[in-house]
């Protein structure tokens, strides 16, 4: 039971980074229609711009983690007006094979820029053991947890309360009866895009705190689909829950059935689970069931 | 809709179902054909190596333009099944000392296999669903290769693969392997190219353009699209046994994610739903890699500050602009452009 709640507690971890991931794909699937494919090599970029920002030129962490996001920000602008935009009206296959390739022109930009796999980050929380009882956490991981919700939270209110956040529920609703409220629907992309790339940034700084910065953070982008489908495509809540569920199962994978098969079974749980989510249930636990035969 | 030559009337059915129509396409064909297999008495070493790896793509995209350009499903996994026809024959040849042409068949027929059980979720998915089905078949393939099957694959390590013999000829050069691969490439062109016209490949598109409408016009969507799965994956599986046996081992480090990424990529910059298009897209691919490997030198020393990954990142880059950039300008690729061409030199004096 020990070893159980242990593996549950250090999952919740993983399970908050592929959270944030589902919520970025969420947000921008609801308004564009698009799975994002890229959201991975977006994390590699943010984590590694943080990287040199704070290692290479010796800029303190905070400020380096600030500058980050604001190049997040115009990143997802420059993706938006590039690479998006022309392809609206296009069948769905030039949507996946404009992500997909855009994943592989990051991660090769960052491959070319900074080369192979970086050291780590200057310690940004600090890491001594917290004891609960007789469970141990990392501090470290008990305040990334915690700043996941919080990020979380924030993201919850700009969607409910912000106008902003109004837009963007408008434009998700229906693209035709937005633009005849006069709203800009090509703006709203942009919006969501660049917050697609702030949480990428986030959850890539923040994976990379953990486990240090290097290519295999792009596995992060394509595991957080088996979380956005556990809790359905539509459903921003859905994402918390089903992220934090694959982070779980993930590490419970890991802790008890670490040799089956020859092992390495950790890595592909996740695809094992979407898999059977979408045979099984393709809306998810939360979106929305919509009929369709084919 | 395209146009004929001047003078070209078709008589009768058999003419109207030609595929080569006139006599100096026959010219040009037979031509191109002779010129094809005297090119390892001109070309070097390195080229034809070249050209071998070129056809093995080919026969791979050709395959995916079954599932993907005909029938509209969208495959983002065919690096994987190509790996279970590596395998397969692999192991058939390496563990259980089968001949290569007994293996070769199964290699495509195990692939077909599993494309049809990977295709199963096609049957309820349509769209991003199905891409995020077969990404994930891409993973599960690989993983079952490496782990599960690690005794007969040799894991990490990859798997000790012969070369293939035919009498007493040994395959195992690349002037060699072209005489193989060429033949079987240039078979499955006909065959795709065949498959397209059939019963089968009108149903195909009949599902890729409206799949409602095709059930109500008595095509059994269930039945037409696994098949369309299986043949893409005959040809992937295919194509995989040929590169172990060309190259001499099977690994995985061949059939990753960013290798069917590349096989989409091709179809798309060639035109889906297009035998020629296929064809074009991969040598036009293929030829860009190279032009960009030839260009590494060049940039290393201009840019001396890029990290020494100049060589392994600048045809990935490459590839990914040029595909974006059909995406956004010419969805319908070469094969569009091609088309346009032919109408415009057979009609020339005239623009109608």
């Amino acid at each position: 039971m020990y070893f159980f709640i242990q593996l549950v507690i250090s999952g919740l971890v993983l399970g908050g980074v592929y959270a944030l991931i589902a919520l970025a794909i969420v947000v921008i699937y609801k308004t564009t229609q698009v799975f994002n494919f890229a959201q991975g090599a977006l994390m590699l970029i943010g984590a590694y711009f943080c990287w040199s920002l704070s290692v290479q030129f010796g800029i303190p962490m905070v400020a380096g983690i600030a500058l980050t996001l604001v190049f997040s920000v115009l990143l997802g602008l420059f993706v938006t007006k590039t690479f998006v935009e022309p392809l609206i009206g296009q069948p769905i296959i030039s949507a996946v094979m404009m992500t997909l390739v855009l994943s592989l022109l990051m991660e090769n930009v960052v491959n070319l820029l900074w080369g192979g796999p970086a050291g780590a980050y200057p310690q940004i929380f600090p890491d001594e053991p917290i004891m609960f009882g007789e469970f141990v956490i990392s501090s470290q991981h008990l305040i990334i947890l915690v700043f996941i919700f919080i990020i979380f939270g924030l993201m919850v209110g700009l969607f409910k309360y912000s106008n902003w956040g109004l837009q963007m529920r408008t434009v998700a609703e229906d693209h035709q009866a937005a633009r005849s409220c006069g709203l800009n629907v090509k703006t709203v992309f942009g919006l969501c895009w660049a917050i697609a790339a702030v949480l990428a940034a986030i959850s890539g700084v923040l994976q990379a705190s953990i486990s240090g910065v290097d290519a295999s953070l792009i596995s992060f982008g394509l595991k957080g689909f088996a979380a956005v489908l556990v809790g359905g495509l539509e459903s921003v809540g859905g994402a918390i829950i089903g992220g934090l569920l694959i982070g779980v199962l993930e590490n419970l994978t890991g802790g008890y059935l670490g040799s089956f098969g020859g092992g390495g079974v950790k890595e592909v749980i996740p695809y094992i689970i979407l898999i059977v989510i979408l045979i099984f249930r393709p809306h998810g636990l939360f979106g929305l069931h919509r009929i369709e035969r084919i | 809709m395209f146009d004929l030559p001047c003078g070209v009337f078709d008589m009768n059915y058999k003419k109207d179902m030609a595929i080569v129509r006139t006599k100096v396409h026959w010219g040009l064909l037979i031509s191109f054909l002779v010129f094809l297999f005297c090119v390892p008495l001109i070309a070097n070493e390195y080229w034809i190596t070249m050209i071998d790896f070129m056809a093995i793509s080919l026969i791979s995209v050709l395959g995916l333009n079954i599932v993907t350009g005909y029938c509209g499903q969208i495959n983002v996994g065919q690096a994987a099944f190509m790996a279970v026809g590596a395998y397969t024959s692999g192991i058939l040849t390496h563990h259980y000392g089968f001949n290569f042409w007994i293996a070769f068949p199964c290699a495509g027929l195990v692939a077909a296999a599993t494309g049809i059980l990977f295709g199963l979720p096609s049957l309820r998915l349509k769209g991003f669903y199905l891409a995020m089905a077969t990404l994930s078949a891409q993973f599960i393939i690989i993983w079952v290769i490496m782990r599960p099957l690690m005794k007969w694959s040799g894991g990490d390590y990859g798997l000790e693969v012969p070369y293939v013999t035919l009498g007493n000829i040994t395959f195992n050069k690349s002037v060699n392997s072209f005489y193989l691969i060429i033949p079987v490439a240039l078979f499955l062109i006909y065959l795709s190219k065949n498959i397209s016209r059939m019963r089968v490949g009108r149903a195909f598109v009949a599902i890729r353009d409206n799949d409602l409408a095709a059930e109500v016009m008595g095509i059994n969507i269930f039945q037409y699209k696994l098949l369309a799965f299986a043949i893409s994956s005959f040809y992937a599986g295919i194509a995989g046994s040929l590169l172990a046996h060309t190259v001499g081992r099977a690994s995985v480090d061949h059939f990753g994610l960013m290798e069917s990424v590349w096989v989409l990529g091709m179809l798309i910059v060639g035109g889906m739903g297009s035998t020629m298009g296929a064809v074009f897209g991969t040598v036009f691919i293929k030829v860009l890699e190279e032009m960009a490997l030839l260009l590494t030198p060049l940039i290393g020393s201009l840019f001396p500050s890029l990290s020494i990954n100049v060589s392994t990142s600048l045809g990935p880059i490459t590839f990914s602009l040029v595909v974006i950039f059909f995406l956004i300008y010419e969805p319908r690729g070469w094969a569009h452009r091609w088309e346009i061409f032919k109408n415009y030199y057979r009609l020339h004096p005239f623009a109608y």
